[in-house]
């Protein structure tokens, strides 16, 4: 056995390693708090419904930040690394029933295609929004450039489409629970923190941070695509 | 024997025919009166939120649509209207009184606004609570999309 002493000052390797890096994780908890807000919003906040929109279009700025950052941010936020074929996702699922699934250092092949299925929808929520009206006095920033049958069905997608996001975030909890807490992989921690403890992993690890400057570059791109975007299509961007 | 009752189901047909077709008509009436107070709230939505210059004529306009159109709304719903193409909700004929009270409240609040409401403050102050009713209504008794 080795003397303390000589343990924590001889370098060791971490017993961590990183998973995820600060703006994947950044962008991750901002979303989920933001889609929390809009439901709040609507619910709880003023009658014009200013703060839902003001929300709703923060939220457009994440989800185009999100899908930059999976073009050219860190490792495993990237498309490319975690959206597996579907073999590669049935012989997950197959492993997953017999108890004894591979550890993924960034998503599992299930778990990639479910950011994708909720980046998707969380975006036609908010792309719909744009085009909403209550039918009565708020007229969202997108309202004034279609017809008023565009205008009538975005506004029943507006409502139709929230429950379906309701049952993914549903699943996407249930499942982070679940391997957190009953699979032995702390994923909740790992998002938070960043970091997992060191182990054998079926992807690459360690993950390759992308730099902070990059991500500023990239939030600077989302907000211009998504204000910049509703006036050059006729709009006006301020609720 | 016959004749007669050839007769009888051809009058009673064309009796149902033209339940069916008054009964779309009151549909397209009452639907007339809603656009209406939605084309009318438009612009007052963008006063409200500050993006379209105060106009009182407009508002005041605004105002005596909704009370017109309330009273002429009352009688476009009678018993037996919910069926077709409608977004009108069966709620309103199991709570007909509480409907009727809405639209009558409606009506009230537009002819008190009119007078209270004198320039951009006292109309930001009221006009609110008037068009709350919209909401209150459409939440109970409109169909979802
Ligand atoms: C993911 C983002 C969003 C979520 C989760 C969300 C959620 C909702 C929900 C639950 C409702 C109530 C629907 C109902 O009454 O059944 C609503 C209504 C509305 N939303 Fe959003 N929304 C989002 C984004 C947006 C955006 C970007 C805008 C526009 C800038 C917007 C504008 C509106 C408007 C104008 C309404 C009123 C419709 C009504 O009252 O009938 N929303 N939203
Ligand atoms: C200024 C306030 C209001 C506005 C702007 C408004 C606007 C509208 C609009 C645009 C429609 C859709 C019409 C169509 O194209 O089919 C509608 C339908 C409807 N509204 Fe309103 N409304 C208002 C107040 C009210 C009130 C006070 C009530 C209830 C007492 C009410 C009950 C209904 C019902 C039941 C329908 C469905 C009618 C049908 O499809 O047969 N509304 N409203």
């Amino acid at each position: 056995m080795d003397a303390p002493l000589s343990r924590s000052t001889v370098t060791t390797p971490p017993a961590t390693v990183l998973a995820w890096d600060l703006p994947t994780r950044v962008a991750k908890w901002l979303l989920a708090a933001l889609v929390g807000l809009a439901f709040a919003s609507r619910y709880w906040g003023d009658g014009g419904l200013v703060w839902h929109q003001w929300n709703g279009l923060a939220i457009l700025v994440v989800l185009v930040f999100r899908v930059l950052w999976g073009l050219v941010g860190g490792s495993t936020a990237r498309f490319s690394r975690f959206l597996r074929g579907p073999g590669a996702v049935l012989s997950y699922g197959v492993a997953m029933l017999r108890g004894r699934p591979p550890h993924f250092l960034g998503h599992n092949p299930a778990g990639g295609w479910m950011v994708i299925a909720l980046l998707g929808v969380v975006g036609a929520q908010a792309l719909t929004g744009l085009f909403t009206t209550d039918d009565i006095a708020v007229y969202a920033p997108l309202t004034n450039v279609v017809s008023d049958e565009t205008m009538a069905r975005a506004s029943a997608w507006h409502q139709q489409i929230y429950p379906i996001l309701l049952v993914l975030l549903g699943l996407h909890v249930a499942a982070n629970l679940a391997h957190s807490f009953l699979g032995g992989d702390n994923l909740i921690t790992a998002m938070i923190t960043g970091r997992k403890p060191r182990g054998t992993f079926a992807d690459r690890a360690p993950a390759t941070p992308g730099s902070v400057a990059r991500a500023l570059g990239c939030l600077v791109v989302a907000t211009a695509a998504v204000f910049g975007g509703i006036v050059l299509a006729g709009g006006n961007p301020f609720p | 024997m016959r004749l007669r009752l050839a007769v009888f189901a051809a009058f009673a047909s064309a009796l149902a025919a033209t339940a069916v077709m008054a009964q779309s008509d009151i549909i397209t009436q009452r639907e007339a009166l809603m656009k209406e107070f939605g084309r009318v709230t438009r612009p007052v939505g963008g006063m409200l939120r500050g993006g379209t210059p105060f106009d009182l004529a407009a508002v005041q306009s605004a105002l005596d649509i909704y009370a017109k159109n309330a009273k002429a709304l009352v009688p476009l719903f009678p018993e037996g209207s919910g069926g077709g193409e409608t977004e009108a909700l069966p709620s309103i004929w199991q709570k007909k009184a509480e409907f009727d009270g809405l639209l009558d409240k409606f009506a009230a609040d537009a002819t008190a606004a009119r007078a209270a409401i004198t320039d951009e403050a006292s109309f930001k102050a009221v006009f609110p609570g008037v068009i709350r009713t919209c909401g209150t209504c459409h939440d109970s008794f409109r169909k979802k999309s």
